[in-house]
């Protein structure tokens, strides 16, 4: 079995702790949110682009934008969820990381500046600079354009191109009846 | 699916992408073509397999 845990039980927001007793590998794939937060009556918004200098409370807020692991054949619930695409640049933060202190840590101020920046771009609000609270409000959007593209039999993957431009491809595992979603 | 096809729909509204615009059938067919040839430069055994099967 494998588990995905909080690093301690205040947390902490770009780790999370991964235990891996399964006696085999794992392969663990970027995800998305984990642990989303509701903020506590009486908290003051945050300011996005501040990062944990604010601490306190603002710390523990900004959970709900933390980027988390997740795990592509391990099941874990509805909590954690996969996002089929990486982000580039956290990707590039955690080489330079990697290469820099040995360490796989992402820039959180920098990704929540990222999401700050969207949501403005997109007229969206959000207390806890959660990308949840983006994709809730773009719903109606969302599901237009989820609905223009039929899953077709056995398809293996997708090409994406938005303005003519191809900005992403996703392989799938198997192929997959249109049944599936 | 859908939640693929929502994670890059919210790249389009970002963009404010032309939702009329035709399919980009060429830049997809090109785009394949040069990720087949990477694969064929990087992996030849790939490649011989392709050719041979």
């Amino acid at each position: 079995m494998a588990r995905v845990t909080e690093v301690s039980e205040g947390g902490s927001v770009p780790e999370l702790a991964f235990e891996n007793d399964a006696g085999c590998r794992v392969l663990l794939v970027d995800g998305e949110e984990f642990g989303r937060r509701t903020p506590e009556p009486g908290a003051q918004p945050l300011d996005p682009g501040r990062g944990e200098e604010q601490g306190g409370d603002s710390g523990l807020l900004r959970r709900a934008g933390a980027l988390a692991v997740c795990l592509a054949d391990v099941r874990l619930g509805k909590s954690v969820t996969c996002t089929q695409r990486r982000g580039r640049k956290k990707m590039a933060q955690v080489t330079h990381s990697l290469r820099s202190a040995g360490t796989r840590h992402s820039d959180q101020s920098r990704i929540w500046e990222s999401i700050a920046d969207k949501a403005e771009c997109m007229a969206s609000y959000s207390e806890t600079s959660a990308m949840a609270d983006i994709y809730e409000q773009q719903q109606t959007k969302l599901k237009e354009y989820a609905s223009a593209f039929a899953p077709q039999d056995f398809q293996v993957g997708a090409v994406f191109t938005i303005n003519g431009r191809v900005v992403g491809a996703d392989l799938f595992d198997a192929p997959r009846p249109s049944a599936s979603s | 699916m859908t939640r693929l096809v929502e994670s890059y729909a919210m790249d389009a509204i970002e963009a404010d992408a032309d939702r009329e615009s035709k399919i980009a059938a060429q830049q997809v067919k090109q785009f394949i073509a040069d990720m087949e040839n990477a694969v064929a430069e990087r992996y030849p055994p790939v490649a011989r397999a392709r050719t041979c099967g």
